[in-house]
């Protein structure tokens, strides 16, 4: 190193200590995924309330075992990506892959699950891409994910992420399944096509959108 | 160890605004920010511009660092961070510069070409006549492809001023080869 070098670097030393400000230190994950998770959750209550409707069989559905299962599973798989999205904002988060894993493998195995269900049940494979029902339900579940989507990206840009894909990639399982919770509150179809290509595909395709852009959204 | 509990103090005293213990954690942690990078580079000059990278971003993810953990992993994954960074960027650009050089076209055009060529000297004749703050200011932005926040990073300037600056250089250099022509 010459001297020029080191002269540069003492003097930017010098600008960044006398540029400092008193800083607020960033809050707790659990608190911060916690936060996410209610507003994710007030937002998708909201919306499939009072823009999108509740499903007409939702109080038959609710005493359902298997219905209410889906749900507190899927709320869990939201809140694990929250706290890995907010985890992942920090420089030195540990254990990367346990927090990472976690969302994506209750989602594969959910997924497992739910097609167990319909295959035990004997039920048609159909698919019917065309039928307005699924434009209907991908129109609603844009304005259903979007929101927790940008919520979580938010809460990792508060942060300093060094992980920026993997961040990108929680907050889209995030923001996707906040969707699917959305969908099966408001959609009245338990039809396994229209739950995939409907309610599944589509919200996660455009959640991912923030994977593709990871670097230059999270760049700090 | 000790050395991480006194960066650990040194921060949390900085998170509060105080300058001189901000001044002192820099200070302190360049030779570890050296000793980190030491060897895994093919060019050791690199290692300078990172340093500086790594001291902004200290600078900019000062708030992410808590009390209770150690500061030297905290330390450690920006400094893994932005040293990727910069490989990426470099190689990134080095792979551009590549594809340029073959290009047969391009290069008759702009390389060969005794217009061109004239051009090209007339060019750097007159940012040899700009202040070092403007000319490094195009140069970077221009011609090496930076963001206009990160060459305002790097000479100390705010996006804007760089835009500006950039701008003037341009609009100047535009002129000067008309007048020429």
């Amino acid at each position: 190193m010459n001297n020029d070098e080191q002269n540069k670097i003492d003097k930017m030393i010098d600008d960044l200590s006398d540029r400092l400000e008193p800083v607020k230190v960033i809050k707790p994950t659990h608190i911060r995924a916690f936060v996410v998770f209610v507003l994710s959750v007030v937002y998708v209550t909201v919306v499939t309330n009072f823009f999108l409707d509740m499903r007409f069989d939702l109080k038959h559905r609710l005493q359902d075992f298997s219905f209410l299962f889906e749900v507190v599973y899927v709320l869990l798989i939201c809140f694990l990506s929250f706290y890995a999205a907010a985890k992942l904002s920090l420089p030195d988060v540990r254990h990367v892959k346990w927090y990472v894993l976690s969302p994506v493998l209750m989602v594969v195995l959910g997924a497992v699950l739910l097609l167990a269900q319909y295959i035990s049940h004997d039920l048609p494979l159909r698919i019917d891409i065309g039928r307005f029902s699924y434009h209907h339900c991908m129109l609603d579940g844009v304005f259903l994910v979007s929101l927790p989507v940008l919520i979580c990206v938010f809460l990792v840009r508060r942060g300093a992420t060094t992980h920026p894909y993997l961040a990108a990639m929680v907050s889209s399982i995030g923001g996707g399944m906040m969707g699917w919770l959305g969908l099966r509150m408001g959609c009245g179809s338990n039809d396994i096509s229209h739950l995939f290509f409907a309610h599944f595909l589509p919200f996660f395709i455009i959640a991912f959108v923030p994977s593709l852009l990871a670097r230059k959204i999270f760049r700090w | 160890m000790e050395d991480d509990n006194q960066w650990q103090q040194w921060a949390v005293a900085a998170q509060q605004g105080d300058k001189k213990a901000y001044n002192s954690l820099l200070r302190d942690i360049v030779p570890y920010i050296r000793a980190v990078l030491g060897g895994s580079l093919a060019n050791e000059d690199w290692a300078d511009d990172i340093v500086q990278d790594i001291l902004i971003s200290v600078h900019k993810s000062l708030h992410t660092y808590t009390e209770s953990r150690p500061f030297k992993p905290w330390l450690t994954s920006i400094i893994y961070f932005r040293r990727t960074d910069y490989l990426r960027k470099y190689y990134g650009r080095k792979k551009l510069k590549d594809v340029v050089k073959e290009d047969a076209v391009f290069f008759g055009e702009n390389v060969t070409e005794q217009i061109g060529y004239s051009e090209l000297k007339d060019i750097e004749r007159y940012l040899g006549g700009l202040n070092e703050k403007h000319k490094d200011a195009f140069i970077l932005m221009k011609l090496e492809g930076y963001s206009a926040s990160e060459v305002g990073e790097k000479l100390d300037m705010s996006e804007s001023a760089v835009k500006v600056s950039v701008h003037r250089t341009k609009e100047m250099l535009k002129s000067a080869m008309e007048e020429g022509a």
